[in-house]
């Protein structure tokens, strides 16, 4: 599913991660790692939010930065701490996002629905909750026809329904329409309905797979 | 904790109003002699309504300018702390935001002082005691708003009906994000600079009248009101960082990408456009018009992004507006059409976009 190469990452010159060689296979991949070990810039560099060195291919065909449009189509990210502008609304962002994506309506309606953001999609972010703020932040994460979806800390802030809901949705996509994800939780997937098929620790600045 | 507050308020501001200073310094300096600046100091110190509105209002305006800037800052999630600045005693409280205030006032104490001596050698005590009074009030009052704004963290935002009518009935399209955020969060910002850039624009046009020799005058005056936008770049990309970065994500072809900030910086350009179309003397052509649009649109698309360029640089920022600056004033000299340099940035814009976009480091909550 995506492959990285040669990739170097860092921050005013000091090294924040560097991968030689890694191949994530397609299925549902948790991430593991302590604070500030790199994981939120990893799942950046694989959203192509931050620039660094190296190659990003995905399923063998779209590389981040020779097709950064097909690329970015096929690749969604759901921040950990999500920021939007206080006077936008959820609807505003869903419909912004959901264009670019290519999102239908169903599409849209249906996690509107299932994430329970309908009675205040049409407020200004402002006055969100943070658990209100990571539901509409996990919707635009959905939006269009992903093959990959990076889900930073998605479980965190939002209540134990949202959380039932967050393992349907991720089972539902991955089963029905094939698609990858990575899972970054210091909470413990392995006792969850998700099935996750690998697990990766990021440490000491790189990446590898836990047998 | 005086040199804590001094980092995160005083230098703050002076670092992102470095193109607003330069912006003041070219059009203070550079459009008044010497001599000006002595008379219009000794009209201020013969009459208190000229002190009063010339002076004065101006000397508000900048002091709600650094108040906004403080506000701002306290309400800014990553600056919360500046909230336990209430659990310090009063005394200390004031003794230390009246520090912060009077660095912020510097620019404007400095003038206030050369308007002060003009008064004392014309020995107007009377004015000068009025003066005196007057900045004590800016440096002090705008300390109690400090204050009270410290003992009410996280406000909750009272949104007006209409807004939510709107919200309720439309979608913003993305070109008025920013516009928005400056109508919304950066009101006084975004006063200030169409203040001066429209004084520049219509002062240009009414002067036109005594001098119709030809284009260059007016020219002169669209270049400094595109440098009166100073303020406006920097804040699009903190809000591009702080509140788009999502946007990267986007499968937004980047010629798309620059085509929408095209549309932003023309929404924001609208009132000089409409004021030029208004105030543009019968005796100039109407083929000057598109030529002037073009050219203040260069102006503002290339103050943008040389930040792409170098983001983090405010000094290298100043030279290349001050560089850009008399380069522009010569082509206007050599009665090259305005047209010309307004392309060329647009152009230049356009290659710093591409070249430099996916680039730049976005430095918000790295792990």
């Amino acid at each position: 599913m995506l492959h990285v190469s040669e990739f170097s990452k860092s921050y005013h010159g000091h090294p924040a991660l560097e991968i030689n060689d890694l191949e994530i296979p397609s299925g549902i991949h948790w991430i593991q790692g302590s604070n500030g070990s790199g994981k939120t810039t990893f799942f950046r560099s694989v959203a192509g939010m931050l620039p660094f060195k190296g190659s990003i291919l995905l399923n063998g065909k779209y590389e981040i930065n020779r097709n950064p449009v097909q690329y970015r189509l096929r690749v969604n990210y759901g921040e950990a701490e999500p920021n939007y502008p206080a006077f936008l609304t959820a609807w505003d962002l869903i419909q912004f996002v959901g264009k670019t994506k290519k999102a239908s309506t169903d599409q849209i309606n249906e996690l509107i629905e299932t994430l329970e953001i309908g009675s205040f999609v049409r407020n200004p972010v402002g006055t969100y909750s943070s658990g209100m703020l990571k539901k509409t932040s996990l919707v635009l994460a959905f939006l269009g026809n992903p093959e990959l979806i990076l889900l930073d800390e998605p479980l965190i802030t939002i209540d134990k329904k949202a959380v039932e809901k967050m393992y349907l949705l991720i089972n539902q996509y991955h089963d029905e329409k094939g698609i990858g994800f990575l899972l970054s939780s210091h909470q413990d997937f392995q006792l969850s309905e998700l099935t996750v098929s690998n697990r990766f620790l990021v440490e000491n600045k790189a990446i590898n797979q836990i047998p | 904790m005086k040199n804590f507050l001094f980092k995160v308020l005083t230098k703050a501001y002076y670092q992102q109003n470095t193109g607003f200073f330069l912006v003041l310094v070219i059009g203070a300096f550079g459009l008044l002699r010497g001599d000006d600046h002595k008379a219009l100091a000794d009209l201020g110190m013969n009459s208190l309504p000229f002190l009063a509105m010339f002076f004065m209002s101006f000397w508000v305006l900048y002091t709600l300018k650094a108040i906004q800037f403080v506000l701002k800052s306290f309400t800014d999630p990553r600056q919360e702390f500046l909230y336990l600045l209430r659990l310090l005693p009063w005394s200390k409280q004031v003794s230390q935001l009246v520090v912060i205030q009077y660095s912020l006032l510097q620019p404007i104490i400095a003038y206030g002082l050369f308007v002060a001596y003009r008064g004392y050698l014309l020995e107007k005590w009377t004015l000068i005691l009025v003066e005196f009074v007057f900045f004590l009030v800016l440096i002090v009052a705008p300390v109690f708003w400090y204050m009270s704004a410290l003992k009410k963290p996280n406000q909750s935002q009272n949104r007006r009906t209409l807004a939510s009518y709107f919200n309720l009935r439309f979608t913003k399209p993305y070109p008025l994000f920013f516009v928005q955020y400056l109508l919304e969060d950066q009101k006084m910002v975004l006063f200030l600079s169409k203040i001066l850039s429209c004084f520049f624009v219509v002062g240009v046009c009414i002067l036109f009248h005594t001098d119709q020799y030809d284009h260059r005058l007016i020219s002169i005056g669209i270049l400094l009101a595109g440098l009166s936008h100073s303020s406006i770049a920097p804040l699009y990309h903190s809000f591009e960082h702080e509140f788009l970065l999502f946007g990267r994500n986007l499968p937004i072809p980047k010629l798309h990408r620059f085509a929408k900030m095209l549309i932003t910086y023309f929404l924001l350009l609208l009132p000089e456009f409409i004021l030029l179309i208004r105030h543009l003397p019968h005796e100039v052509s109407w083929v000057y018009f598109p030529g002037a649009v073009v050219f203040l649109l260069g102006i503002v698309l290339g103050m943008h992004h040389y930040r792409y360029y170098n983001p983090d640089d405010p000094d290298s920022l100043s030279k290349v507006l001050a560089t850009g600056f008399f380069l522009s004033l010569l082509m206007i000299m050599y009665h090259i059409p305005v047209v010309v340099p307004g392309l060329c940035m647009i152009g230049v814009s356009g290659f710093l976009f591409f070249r430099y976009y996916t680039g730049v480091e976005y430095r918000v909550g790295e792990e």
